[in-house]
């Protein structure tokens, strides 16, 4: 398997497969006629369990799967350091905090979460774009984003302390799942997640050619300071997107472009696409996981990821040294 | 500089004055604060009367408020502060990164699970109660750190730099906060509850007995930092001159992270994970006091914690905040000075 196309193909295949699983997969059982003959309107159990929970969490895994797969590969790039993501960079913890924080303050519409996860994020990925920009050491950086989030998450865990009652909803999210979600918030969020997936695959060749290292692409006549910031806030509002939708799920962000960087080498476009792909076969993949390991419990997407991917940051920075020079 | 030199047969220390000014500053500092966290509350007590209860004299109902109630919650936020503030100096010159703290490295993380494990695994499911004595948590968190503490020292102990360990403490920290997080989701609404007070932490419910358990333990290893101090200080300037000089690096590095774990452990053990008081307290006192030393961190972790206690109690009075939610107050705007020292580059 030489040829990227063909690994882009095979992803592009897999997500149809895990699709299916996802369907058929739960608590409620869903046979192949049922997915195969599904109405929106039926009322058979099973209809019932397509149209309002399995449906809209494929969908919700797939999309930000593949968000946060991109937005990973952004911080990657841009802040040279492998070991960037939204939630290690605390873009996802910052989101979670202004989320938590309209809540409280009785706003619970689509549009006040949107906007306050994108705040949220904002505010973060300043600040990791701030110590990026300076040609911050990548320790430094890490260990900052982590304290950050640190910081972050302790001020949503006291306030969900005082609020429990109205907040378990909150709590819930927090965790960060793709279940439970409507299909009328995807709908009003797909088209601004379109665009921006579309705007970072326009800028493909400018983001290769930032990858180069700033120098490189200073001497190609990049301006380096206008790419970097249209990237990041391209990362920062895909993220935000993300967490509007699912909360915050760890590790996608990490895992997904080092996994694409393995299949794809150095070929940038599919490394590119092959991150969001990959993003989405794994949130798909983990939601499955999370609804079969403690049947006929639910794990949620989010404690899935947070399991399996701790162990791999722990194999990455303590095992495959190369990986991550300090 | 002024300094004094003392010298006689195999002793001899120096003292500058400086130094000598500074440390009477953070005791009265810290003097103060205890008499903030002993006299305010629903009765308020004068100096005068909060002295006259030290003697024996004053009325019974405020003996019984200020010796049984405020005292304990009192030394339980001295210890812990002090315990915290002073793995994280330990951990912070060991990896000569001053970002570090147990919370980064993990320690608390491991804590967190365990105790979040123990809640949920001795539920009773009809009563609601918890199936064992409350007084056992404390076992189960100090094992959650020790846990992770001997994960990080094998680590160690088979090559992977101490720098390399704070971000394996961070993988370690995003993987307990996902178990943390199933086990909350698991259990039910009281337990949930009983997590959630802890991962915020409060001094709120100590005891004497509590104390009498504690406090040994932490003079252990506040002794062993003492005398692992001057050996860890040649460290933070290079490993090359930690050397050159005979401090037996590999030895110290890990002695210091197995007493940070421990420390850091028996100090989230009974008060839950308090926070950033392991990340400020040394920072203040190298950076903001130039006191690079143990006392010092042990004494500006201290009151800081009390004082947080005290804030604690009064903002919202009559209501109360956890400790926890107090020092992250105090460390927020600490961490962005941090922050923006990061990026002016200074701290390469």
């Amino acid at each position: 398997m030489k040829k990227p196309w063909i690994k882009l193909l095979f992803l592009i295949i897999c997500l149809p497969i895990l699709s299916y699983i996802s369907l058929r997969v739960g608590v409620i059982a869903v046979s192949h006629e049922d997915v195969m003959t599904f109405q929106a309107d039926g009322s058979s159990q099973a209809m019932i369990a397509l149209a309002d929970n399995r449906i809209p969490r494929t969908v919700v895994a797939l999309l930000v799967g593949s968000v946060l797969g991109l937005a990973g590969l952004i911080f990657q790039l841009v802040t040279r350091n492998p070991l960037a993501s939204p939630d290690i960079l605390a873009v996802n913890a910052g989101a979670s905090l202004a989320i938590v924080l309209v809540t409280l303050f009785g706003f619970s519409s689509i549009a006040s979460f949107t906007t306050a996860s994108l705040i949220g994020a904002f505010v973060a990925g300043v600040i990791v774009y701030l110590l990026s920009a300076n040609g911050g050491n990548v320790m430094y950086m890490t260990l900052a984003g982590a304290s950050l989030a640190a910081l972050f998450s302790s001020f949503t865990q006291s306030i969900i302390a005082y609020e429990e009652g109205a907040l378990d909803e909150v709590l819930f999210w927090l965790t960060g799942s793709v279940a439970g979600r409507s299909l009328t918030l995807v709908e009003t969020l797909l088209p601004w997640m379109a665009a921006a997936v579309i705007l970072v695959l326009l800028l493909s060749k400018e983001l290769e050619t930032l990858s180069l290292g700033d120098q490189v692409a200073r001497s190609l006549g990049q301006n380096v300071g206008i790419i970097k910031f249209v990237a990041v806030t391209l990362a920062v509002v895909l993220s935000a997107f993300g967490v509007a939708l699912a909360g915050p799920i760890a590790f996608v962000g990490l895992l997904a472009p080092h996994l694409a960087k393995y299949l794809f080498g150095t070929a940038f476009f599919a490394r590119l696409a092959g991150s969001a792909l990959i993003g989405s076969v794994l949130l798909l993949a983990a939601d499955i996981l999370g609804r079969i390991i403690l049947f006929p419990r639910e794990v949620t997407v989010g404690v899935v990821l947070a399991v399996i991917g701790g162990a791999f940051f722990i194999y990455l920075v303590s095992v495959r040294q190369g990986v991550f020079k300090s | 500089m002024k300094t004094y030199r003392f010298r006689k047969g195999p002793v001899s220390f120096t003292l500058r004055k400086r130094e000598i000014e500074l440390a009477l500053l953070l005791v009265v500092g810290l003097l103060v604060s205890i008499y903030f966290g002993l006299a305010i509350g629903d009765t308020f007590l004068s100096p005068a009367s909060l002295a006259a209860l030290f003697i024996g004299a004053g009325d019974a109902f405020e003996q019984l408020v200020v010796f049984e109630f405020r005292m304990p919650r009192v030394l339980m936020a001295i210890t812990a502060g002090a315990s915290l503030a002073v793995s994280g100096h330990l951990l912070q010159l060991t990896i000569k990164n001053e970002l570090a703290s147990p919370e980064i490295f993990g320690i608390v993380g491991g804590a967190g699970v365990a105790t979040a494990t123990f809640f949920t695994v001795f539920s009773d499911e009809r009563t609601n109660q918890l199936s064992v004595p409350l007084a056992y948590i404390p076992i189960a968190s100090f094992l959650g750190a020790i846990v992770v503490g001997m994960f990080l020292f094998y680590l160690l102990k088979r090559g992977v730099p101490p720098v390399r360990l704070a971000l394996v403490g961070i993988g370690i920290s995003i993987f307990s906060q996902g178990i943390v997080q199933f086990m909350m989701l698991a259990s039910n609404v009281y337990r949930k509850n009983d997590i959630q007070q802890w991962l915020t932490g409060t001094v709120y419910a100590a005891t004497w007995n509590q104390l009498k358990i504690m406090v040994p333990f932490v003079l252990l290893f506040l002794l062993a930092a003492f005398l692992i101090e001057r050996h860890v200080r040649p460290l933070h300037i290079s490993e090359a001159t930690a050397t050159s000089i005979g401090v037996p690096v590999r030895g110290i590095q890990r002695g210091t992270l197995l007493l940070s774990c421990l420390l850091a452990g028996i100090g989230v053990a009974f008060v839950g994970a308090i926070g950033f008081v392991g990340l400020m307290a040394p920072h203040i006192a190298r950076q903001g006091l130039k006191l690079p030393y143990i006392w010092a961190t042990l004494l500006v972790g201290a009151t800081i914690v009390v004082l947080a206690d005290v804030l604690a109690r009064t903002i919202f009075y009559p209501y109360e905040l956890r400790t926890g939610v107090m020092t992250a107050v105090i460390g927020a705007p600490y961490f962005f000075y941090l922050l923006r020292r990061m990026m002016k580059g200074s701290m390469r």
